[in-house]
């Protein structure tokens, strides 16, 4: 009997075991594919650890060759770095002090004296060129010489490439030093502020920016939609030479813009586009007008055929808006009650509108290629808003006040210069980096939160991908290659989205572990009662022995 | 003197047309647009009304993307250029077109559901082209088609041919033919209200104003379409337009409200014409008269055309319309009383079901040519979904009810179908003797489907699109008929040859197919009972190897005290 209950046991624990070491099995056959990611590294990266970022910038500074020349150059570099270096410190450190600034972001600058023999020549023939063909982003020449009038004024003329020349007043060492340095730092202080804080508080919903709020979340291409929006066209038919002046007057800016992101543009004409409210009206000067509060409710968009039907990409709409005959003079009041000149509003992320009230007589009225330069300049100032172009020069006048006087080669707002396109372009790469590691770190978290979301094997690809161009756009940026730096950052900035957005990444698409649970059921709860109640026989005749 | 006067004259009178003509020039310089409504009363009583707009845009280079919008819709332009679509032809409908009672429609319709064919430029994208086509424009029109995939997908090899002006080779060398339909599809006014946005003068003024989408819909019939080619602007076809055609028809019964078959447009629509729109280069409201003449209209046409064919077109220019206007037309009678002595269309079909249970069946389709001595060439297009497993030996063509020495089949082109990716396609040139009734028959097994393949409302079954006879040809003798299918190719600038060149497509019915149809809760239950066959198994298995046996003697009773111990 003894050999019986031996063996009896040994069948019992045979189950057991072969339960105990099928249970990891059948968990593992019944679990949702995950490819893994790279989590310590993405960890690493929302915190700030994996790299440095740097934004270093050269200039080379042309002295005049003066002749008597009375002032020694020598020490001239080594003093502007430090001094400049020093003020950009006054402002790190007083973030370090609120000790929110623990990431390491840095904007090294380097200093090159060159002399400027023929000066006085290369002024008669108005001939900047020179030297500026290796010219690329992050590098600068100012060329500096004595102010020939008598007058106190420091003149700046910004050249079309990375240059300008300044007119100093005072030929003395100390005064060329401040000036130089001041015309930096107000330059490029407003830059590094908003990339600092950019990256300290990527989320900062508490403080939003008049800036940030304008500009719209990147994307390596946008559609400009120019439309032309007639209220009424039984009294007045409207047509314009859109094609022309988008091809005149446009064509530049998007030209250049090209290398940070797409523009596509296309137009069209709505009719019978009406308000869906009642304008005010003016009854003793008899025209109507809408006050700030009414603009926000100005678009119609139920109504008005704004949307793209193919394209995916975000859409900058820019109407002219000519209203209907009873509507009409309709005019922009400012929240003084003042009639706005310009007829014209921008609304933030979407795009701009005019109003304008052409003449009603004949009945029809053609906006002819003259008659838009006006319209299209306007245009072309809220898409420079709305792509984030920053007029550096005249942001800096602000700062440097009266005693400069700052004039261009050519105008600006009829394109973009090279400073302000320069500036945009490390703007750009720092949003791109913040974004897609914020991405990433979503994507992250959102893969340790639902336990049943299939991770297929191209998302981690994709991650991977993202991260190695990640580090790339960081290594170039060391390097001062701001071009490739932008190349890798909208890579990186894809390959996050593409990752995150993937139709794939649908957790209700799998089974929760509920029905899992609920279809073995019939199979575990018939299996464990007879080994339950064994295992308990067993137990109670060991007891009783 | 009198001369030189003359001269003066004449000079005058040329720098008023150049100026007047570079006036007009300036404004409609590249693009115009014509709207039209047709309102014709049917043999049965009932009532067509058959909306048309026509934009035009001129100075389109082949191959070269425009991107400034004038009147054509910018969502339609995008669209066909950004998947290469050389011409686009979708069509929504409800109801069936009722060829023996009403003719020939005027537009040619479509079978109920939506269909969808473009012609697309060859390149490595076509059918990623297709794919994204068909998605962008189920998001512009709220509509399923998007589920137009490669198991619904046919390139018709026969039917189906471009419908705009070109070089034919050019195009079957440069371009191909998609088709896609979904019978089940239902139309309604989330498909109307983008139809409608698509207008330069959307619903606000013209006659698109009498777009009331509680009138349509609560019609025997409608059909809403959208049509893009590109058409000729001279005669030698050097410069190209491109063309978008939108129409709406719709057929009323008045017969229906008040025993009478007359109508008002305040009565079929619910609302009056006010204004034409005035984007538009032309704005007409036709009536085409009836053979009997005891009716009045009213207010009176302002024109009355005679056609070739002896119809009458009452004709009003709303370009001219001052005030808010009702047209109506009354007949002298008490009641309506049906003509049963109607001009029948020289060609139609009906499609049916043949078989019983739900393992096999037969497809029957009965032409007919009405014809009384031409023979009419036509082409039988039918799409048969994959789940209905076609046996081409089956296919029979009767004449008459005989079979017949000569088949009549005079070419056919059949696409087998493979399971779970494309269906079986039949193309069939026929040549129909005169008076006669042509049956095509073929045999199918159906197939029992994987249970997630089924739709929500699987008893429902499955809807079978329509098939589709086209016939093109010169018109010869009596014309009378196609008379609704001429005007549509004719107007002013286009020669006369081209206007006897008929094309009709007859759609036959939908089907409706029941296949076998699984208990949906049968896989949990598989997984039930397998599960308890395993458990009861397990368990008597595990009671085997546990337990003790010993064999009982039947007198000795303490023995068998020591085999339960033994169980223990």
């Amino acid at each position: 009997m003894e050999e019986n209950d031996k063996i009896r046991r040994l069948i019992i624990t045979s189950f057991y075991i072969v339960i105990l070491f099928g249970l990891p099995l059948w968990w593992k056959t019944t679990e949702v594919y995950r490819a893994q990611l790279p989590f310590t590294e993405i960890e690493e990266w929302s915190n700030w650890e994996a790299f440095d970022l740097e934004f270093p910038t050269h200039f080379t500074i042309y002295v005049a060759n003066v002749k008597p020349s009375t002032i020694k150059f020598a020490n001239l570099s080594s003093n502007l770095e430090n001094l400049i270096t020093s003020r950009y410190n006054i402002d790190n450190s007083k973030e370090a002090n609120n000790g929110t600034s623990q990431k390491s972001i840095r904007f090294p600058v380097k200093i090159k004296l060159a002399d400027w023999n023929n000066w006085m020549n290369d002024l008669q023939d108005g001939n900047l060129e020179m030297g500026n063909l290796a010219n690329k982003n992050g590098q600068y020449s100012f060329y500096i010489l004595p102010r020939t009038k008598s007058n106190s004024d420091t003149k700046v003329l910004v050249g079309n490439q990375r240059q300008a020349i300044v007119e100093i007043n005072q030929w003395d060492t100390n005064v060329i030093e401040k000036t130089i340095s001041d015309l930096i730092i107000s330059l490029f202080m407003p830059e590094q502020d908003a990339i600092r804080k950019s990256i300290i508080e990527p989320l900062s919903d508490s403080k939003v920016e008049l800036d940030s709020m304008r500009t719209m979340k990147y994307s390596s291409q946008y559609q400009v939609t120019f439309s032309l929006m007639n209220g009424d066209p039984s009294n007045l038919l409207v047509n314009w030479d859109i094609e022309e002046a988008v091809n005149k007057y446009l064509g530049p800016f998007v030209n250049q813009i090209s290398m940070i992101s797409n523009l596509t543009v296309d137009s069209q004409i709505q009719h019978y586009a009406r308000l869906t409210f009642e304008p005010n009206h003016k009854p003793d000067e008899n025209y109507f007008f809408l006050t700030p509060e009414l603009l926000p409710h100005f678009i119609n968009a139920a109504e008005w055929n704004l949307a793209s039907a193919v394209s995916s990409y975000p859409t900058l709409n820019f109407i002219l808006y000519v209203p209907s005959k009873e509507q009409s003079p309709l005019h922009i009041q400012d929240s003084k009650g003042n009639i706005m000149e310009n007829n014209a509003f921008l609304i933030p992320r979407w795009g701009g509108v005019i109003i304008n009230n052409p003449d009603r007589s004949k009945g029809t009225h053609n906006f002819s290629f003259k008659e838009l330069k006006s319209v299209m300049s306007i245009f072309i100032t809220q898409l420079r808003g709305l792509l984030g172009v920053h007029d550096v020069w005249i942001e800096a006048k602000h700062t440097l006040g009266a005693t400069f006087s700052i004039e261009f080669v050519i105008p600006p707002n009829t394109a973009v210069t090279m400073w302000e396109f320069d500036n945009l372009v490390r703007r750009r790469i720092a949003e791109n980096i913040v974004t897609s590691i914020t991405t990433l770190k979503s994507l992250s978290q959102l893969v340790t939160e639902i336990p049943n979301m299939v991770v297929l094997d191209h998302i981690q690809t994709e991650v991977f991908l993202a991260l190695d161009n990640l580090s790339k756009s960081c290594k170039h940026l060391h390097n001062n290659q701001y071009d490739l730096a932008l190349y890798h950052s909208k890579k990186a900035i894809e390959l996050a989205e593409s990752a995150f957005f993937d139709p794939t990444m649908v957790s209700m698409l799998y089974f929760p572990d509920e029905h899992k649970y609920a279809i073995y059921m019939p199979l575990f709860v018939p299996i464990s009662v007879p080994l339950l109640v064994a295992l308990q026989r067993e137990v109670k005749s060991l007891k009783k022995k | 003197m009198w001369q030189l006067g003359r001269l003066f004259l004449f000079f005058l009178v040329f720098i008023f047309i150049v100026l007047k003509f570079t006036v007009a020039e300036n404004f409609h310089h590249n693009d115009n647009f014509k709207e039209s409504l047709t309102i014709k009363p049917l043999s049965d009583g009932k009532l067509l009304t058959h909306f048309q707009f026509n934009v035009r845009i001129s100075g389109i280079k082949e191959g070269k993307t425009f991107n400034h919008y004038k009147f054509f819709p910018r969502a339609i332009g995008q669209i066909i250029q950004s998947y290469n679509a050389r011409e686009l032809h979708l069509t929504f409908t409800q109801g069936r077109w009722n060829y023996e009672d009403w003719g020939y429609p005027i537009a040619p319709s479509a079978g109920t559901g939506v269909e969808l064919w473009a012609w697309l430029w060859k390149d490595e994208k076509l059918d990623k082209n297709w794919k994204s086509l068909t998605n962008a424009l189920a998001g512009l029109f709220c509509a399923s088609l998007n589920f137009i995939d490669d198991t619904i997908t046919v390139q018709p090899q026969l039917s189906f041919r471009p419908e705009g002006s070109y070089n034919a080779t050019e195009i079957s060398t440069h371009a191909e033919l998609r088709y896609g339909s979904l019978p089940h599809e239902n139309v309604c006014t989330e498909n109307l209200t983008p139809w409608i946005k698509l207008l330069p003068c959307k619903s606000t003024s013209g006659i698109a104003s009498l777009l009331n989408g509680h009138k349509l819909y609560d019609s025997n019939f409608h059909s809403m379409s959208i049509h893009v080619q590109p058409v000729c602007e001279d005669s030698r076809c050097l410069n190209k337009q491109l063309e978008i055609i939108q129409t709406v028809s719709a057929v009323v019964d008045p017969v229906r409200n008040s025993g009478k078959r007359d109508w008002s447009l305040n009565q079929i629509f619910g609302r009056q014409l006010s204004q034409a729109c005035p984007l538009a280069e032309g704005s007409k409201l036709e009536v085409i008269l009836p053979e009997d003449c005891d009716y009045k209209l009213s207010p009176d046409a302002d024109d009355v055309t005679h056609m070739d064919g002896g119809t009458n077109i009452a004709l009003y220019n709303l370009k001219n319309l001052q005030l808010t206007t009702d047209i109506s037309m009354t007949w002298k009678e008490d009641i309506f009383e049906y003509n049963l002595n109607f001009e029948q269309p020289r060609i139609y079909a009906h499609r049916f079901f043949t078989g019983y249970g739900q393992e096999r069946g037969g497809i029957k389709v009965n032409i007919f040519n009405k014809s009384p001595n031409i023979s009419v060439p036509i082409i039988y297009y039918d799409v048969i979904p994959w789940f209905l497993k076609l046996y081409l030996h089956t296919l029979k063509v009767q004449i008459n009810g005989k079979e017949v020495q000569d088949n009549p089949i005079k070419d056919l082109y059949y696409q087998p179908a493979v399971d779970r990716s494309r269906p079986n396609v039949i193309e069939a040139e026929l040549l129909l003797p005169p008076n006669s009734i042509t049956t095509l028959s073929i045999n199918f097994d159906k197939v029992f489907l994987k249970y997630t393949e089924h739709p929500p409302d699987a008893n429902r079954g499955f809807d079978i699109g329509s098939a589709v006879i086209s016939s093109t040809g010169e018109i010869v003798g009596d014309f009378n008929y196609l008379y609704d299918v001429v005007t549509r190719n004719c107007s002013e600038d286009t020669p006369r040859a081209a206007c006897y060149h008929y094309s009709i497509r007859v759609y036959t019915e939908t089907l409706l197919v029941s296949l076998p149809t699984p208990d949906f809760s049968m896989p949990y239950n598989v997984i039930t009972l397998t599960c308890t066959v395993i458990a009861l198994f397990f368990g008597s298995m595990f009671n085997l190897l546990t337990r003790g046996f010993v064999a009982l003697q039947p007198n000795e009773d303490n023995k068998n005290k020591e085999g339960k111990d033994a169980a223990k």
